[in-house]
């Protein structure tokens, strides 16, 4: 009896979600006991989503993120706000800006919350590995004093799909595509929930690059490949699609269409580190998948009330 | 630092690492970050272009002094991460916790360690040219290496090198001078570190003997110590055989020459204007106006202004001189706008980016007759700089750390130009093609520098080419061959196998043939057919360039 009682009590209900909704859109961060149960909320949610999500357009696309919060809060600004507009974010919510845990649990709550309005797709900063070298595991410590909500949300990583296909034509992921997949078929019998192996065809999807080469390279990433046109042009056409939207990369414009536009790029954190002066974008498909691409610049500075603690723009000096 | 009274605008003084109290303590911390994001609500729409003129313009004495403290904590990251070994950073270290200093990213590690190996190297390749050139003459006094360190900061590279052994304190004492400048309150805290830690004094004094004190812990310094008045300017703090260090501010370019030439008796540190001389200046020109860094280039090596003047040393500049320079570029792109906007919010705007804004215009102004007046530049962004370094360093470099922010590393690399300048005029005292020891070797085409080892032996620049292009040869043939010098044998076992190649490696970019790369041996797939291009290297890694290969 005691033990039900507790655990209803630590549910996650409707209420408790407003509540949190309303402290992370504020960029105020949750306890570390709210971000234990949003999380185990978030992963019942997340371990009934196929490895590839299906998904009908009008739906908006958005490129990585890393913790850049008021960038975030702009993007959702240019977009639209959820629930009124469906979004897919093709991961990388954490790392390299001051704000990755609020970023990362706003998603979250949101997915929670409307769950068929919002997709998220695994980075390949959404592992333990690389989050301690860039950025949310010190982050954690810093506003935490413990790694708890590192681990928590950490855990949550593990259950995010690897890709999304919308309309049946248009492949999402993070990265790109993997010389062990042919056929979209081959994503849907991995089982993703693990750490982001080294490599293999889980680690090609959130780490590969489309450059303009004849074929497959190794990516000077130290993880996945280079693919160029002639590997998309078969993938789409065993598949029957007619783009590849992804992310991964900084473009300077925001969003970059390669290879006769079968692929494109989608980046949405402006100004990328407060230091690489780029605006963002996101890609909007109605229901018959035309192109809208809109692009913002990073957020006003009256915005961030925040004080700050954070360290100065990093030069060579 | 702090108690320094209210700093004007305007006041810029020397860069690159310089001291100052480090971030955190007090005001410095917040109200930079504070700058940051004034910074970047500046460039929004509405914004006068007046206003955000003014806005990339603010610095101050104390800003450009803490860019000391950034560079030394980024080196210190960097060497953790295990770029590289420093065992003397840790004196220069900010006081406080050590393991609560900022842990840099990837992409800065490897950054710092290119820009501090690129200096290193070619001081080093400068150093081994000189001493050379000095070991084979009978004259006691036939040629005397001196490095001039502008705005040095706390920079370790002195005790580096007399770690390594590169600079010996007794045998160089007449061979070897490394002189090291910069403002009062950076130089008399970089003194007082010396003085207060056995391990860096002993690399002025007897560092053989003296290394049994490595490891003390670092220490405190009283205030009073290292408070700078106003009548530092133009002491000297630090003065052993091969070592000084001194108060000087770079915008008062007479003053710095005569502090050089004086003799040691009337104040000065008596360096000879005909000895060949580098000069190092690492992010030092950038901080002041190009008037100011213009004249100070142009007194200290530039033609005489009229030949009416006396002959006396406080006239004459350094005629047999090189120049090592590195600073930001680009500042019109997105990138170099929001680091103008960065910097400028730090009190640490770069002044000079404008007058000197692209990697052409840096190499014209050294060979700008009325300032420099160099016979040779190269000037190139630390992004070609790395990509022109062997490729075997480049993999091991790249191992160190999983970076995964590429287009990020391209566009900051891009943004810094790194310049060699070198005098070779007849009327040199010493010999002309001495000074270009401090080019990267790829400044010759079908030319490889020469090892210290083979200069002994008497081989010209220009031999060492040949050789190579014999090996090349070699190779192409399958045929056993032997050089003049043992270190640079190269056998062949037999086809398509590993080719043992001594203290040389080879690689093919152009037939990409090369399969492999390890510490002493080259693979090839198949045999070359036909090589178009080769580049050959020494295992040191300090030199290498591209042979045409017919």
């Amino acid at each position: 009896m005691w033990v039900c009682a507790s655990d209803r009590g630590a549910m996650a209900g409707a209420a408790d979600l407003e509540r949190w909704l309303e402290k992370l859109k504020n960029c105020e961060h949750l306890t570390e006991l709210e971000v234990r149960l949003l999380c185990a909320k978030a992963r019942e949610i997340l371990i009934e989503e196929a490895n590839v999500q299906i998904i009908n357009g009008p739906v908006t696309i958005a490129g990585d993120i890393h913790g850049q919060f008021y960038d975030l809060m702009e993007l959702f600004r240019v977009g639209g706000d959820v629930p009124d507009t469906k979004y897919l974010f093709l991961g990388d919510f954490v790392d390299r800006g001051y704000f990755s845990v609020e970023s990362f649990l706003l998603l979250l709550v949101l997915k929670v919350r409307w769950p068929d309005r919002v997709s998220l797709i695994r980075g390949n900063h959404e592992s333990r590995q690389i989050t301690q070298v860039y950025g949310f595991y010190d982050e954690c410590l810093r506003k935490y004093g413990t790694a708890n909500v590192w681990r928590y949300c950490t855990e949550v990583f593990d259950y995010l799909s690897l890709g999304a296909l919308i309309n049946g034509r248009v492949f999402c992921l993070h990265g790109g595509l993997s010389p062990s997949i042919t056929d979209i078929d081959q994503i849907r019998a991995i089982d993703r929930k693990q750490e982001v192996p080294h490599d293999g065809a889980m680690c090609d999807l959130m780490w590969s690059d489309p450059e303009d080469i004849e074929g497959w390279a190794l990516s000077p990433r130290g993880a996945g490949y280079l693919f160029g046109a002639s590997v998309v042009k078969q993938f789409n056409h065993a598949n029957q699609l007619e783009l590849i939207a992804r992310a991964h990369q900084l473009v300077m414009e925001g969003y970059k269409l390669m290879f006769d536009n079968t692929v494109v790029t989608v980046w949405s954190a402006p100004n990328y580190c407060y230091r690489c002066g780029n605006v963002a974008a996101i890609l909007h498909l109605d229901e018959n998948l035309n192109r809208n691409f809109q692009v913002f610049q990073d957020a006003p500075q009256d915005e961030r009330s925040t004080p700050s603690k954070h360290p100065s723009v990093e030069y060579f000096l | 630092m702090n108690e320094e009274p209210a700093e004007g605008l305007r006041m810029a003084a020397h860069g690159s690492d310089r001291a100052a109290n480090r971030p955190g303590s007090g005001a410095g911390f917040g109200g930079r970050f504070a700058g940051v994001q004034a910074a970047v609500g500046m460039r929004r729409p509405g914004a006068g272009e007046a206003e955000e003129a003014g806005a990339m313009r603010s610095t101050s004495r104390r800003g450009v002094v803490a860019t000391n403290d950034d560079a030394v904590v980024g080196k210190w990251s960097a060497a953790q991460a295990g770029y590289y070994a420093d065992p003397f950073l840790r004196h220069f270290l900010p006081p406080g916790d050590v393991a609560g200093l900022p842990k840099r990213g990837p992409l800065m590690n490897r950054g710092t360690y290119v820009r501090t190996f690129l200096v290193e190297a070619a001081v080093k390749r400068f150093l081994a040219a000189v001493t050379a050139v000095a070991a084979a003459s009978a004259a006691e006094s036939a040629c005397c290496a001196q490095v001039v360190s502008l705005g040095a900061g706390f920079d370790t590279l002195y005790f580096r090198l007399v770690q390594a052994g590169v600079i010996d304190v007794h045998a160089h004492a007449t061979r070897i001078k490394y002189v090291e400048l910069d403002l009062p309150e950076v130089a008399k805290k970089k003194s007082a570190l010396i003085e207060s830690s056995p391990d860096l004094s002993a690399c002025l004094h007897d560092y053989q003997s003296a290394s049994a004190h490595m490891g003390t812990a670092v220490v405190d310094l009283p205030a009073e110590r290292t408070r700078a008045t106003s009548s530092d300017s133009g002491a000297v703090l630090q003065r052993t055989a091969t070592y000084a260090l001194a108060c000087a501010d770079m915008r008062e370019p007479a003053k710095v020459k005569r502090l050089l030439l004086d003799d040691p008796q009337s104040g000065g540190l008596g360096l000879d204007p005909r000895a060949p001389t580098l000069f190092v200046t690492e992010l030092l020109l950038i901080y002041l106006e190009p008037s100011e860094s213009d004249a100070l280039i142009r007194t200290l090596v530039g033609k005489p202004q009229s030949k009416s003047s006396t002959s006396s040393a406080a006239t004459s500049s350094f005629s047999a001189s090189a120049w090592l320079n590195l600073e930001q570029v680009e500042p019109n792109d997105a990138f170099g706008r929001t680091m103008l906007r960065n910097l400028s919010a730090r009190k640490c705007a770069l002044l000079g980016i404008d007058a000197y804004p692209t990697v052409e215009s840096q190499r014209e102004r050294f060979l700008k007759d009325d300032v420099g007046a160099f016979h040779h530049v190269r000037a190139e962004t630390l992004l070609d700089a790395y990509r022109n370094a062997p490729a075997e360093w480049r993999e091991a470099v790249e191992k160190l750390e999983l970076l995964d922010e590429f287009e990020e590393w391209d566009l900051i690399m891009q943004h810094y130009a790194i310049v060699y300048a070198a005098k070779t005029a007849e009327e040199q005292s010493t010999e002309p093609q001495l000074l270009l020891s401090v080019f990267p070797p790829t400044e010759w085409p079908g030319i490889l520098r020469l090892s210290a080892h083979s200069q002994k032996r008497g081989l010209r620049a220009v031999d060492v080419g040949a050789v190579c292009r014999r090996m090349v040869a070699a190779v192409n043939n399958q045929s056993k061959m032997d050089t003049r010098s043992a270190r640079q044998t190269l056998t062949l076992a037999n086809h398509g196998s590993r080719v043992p190649s001594g203290s040389l490696w080879q690689r093919c970019p152009v037939t990409n043939h090369l399969t492999k790369v390890s510490k002493r041996h080259v693979t090839y797939a198949r045999w070359p057919v036909a090589l178009s291009k080769v580049t050959v290297s020494f295992r040191d890694h300090s030199r290498h360039g591209p042979l045409p290969f017919k």
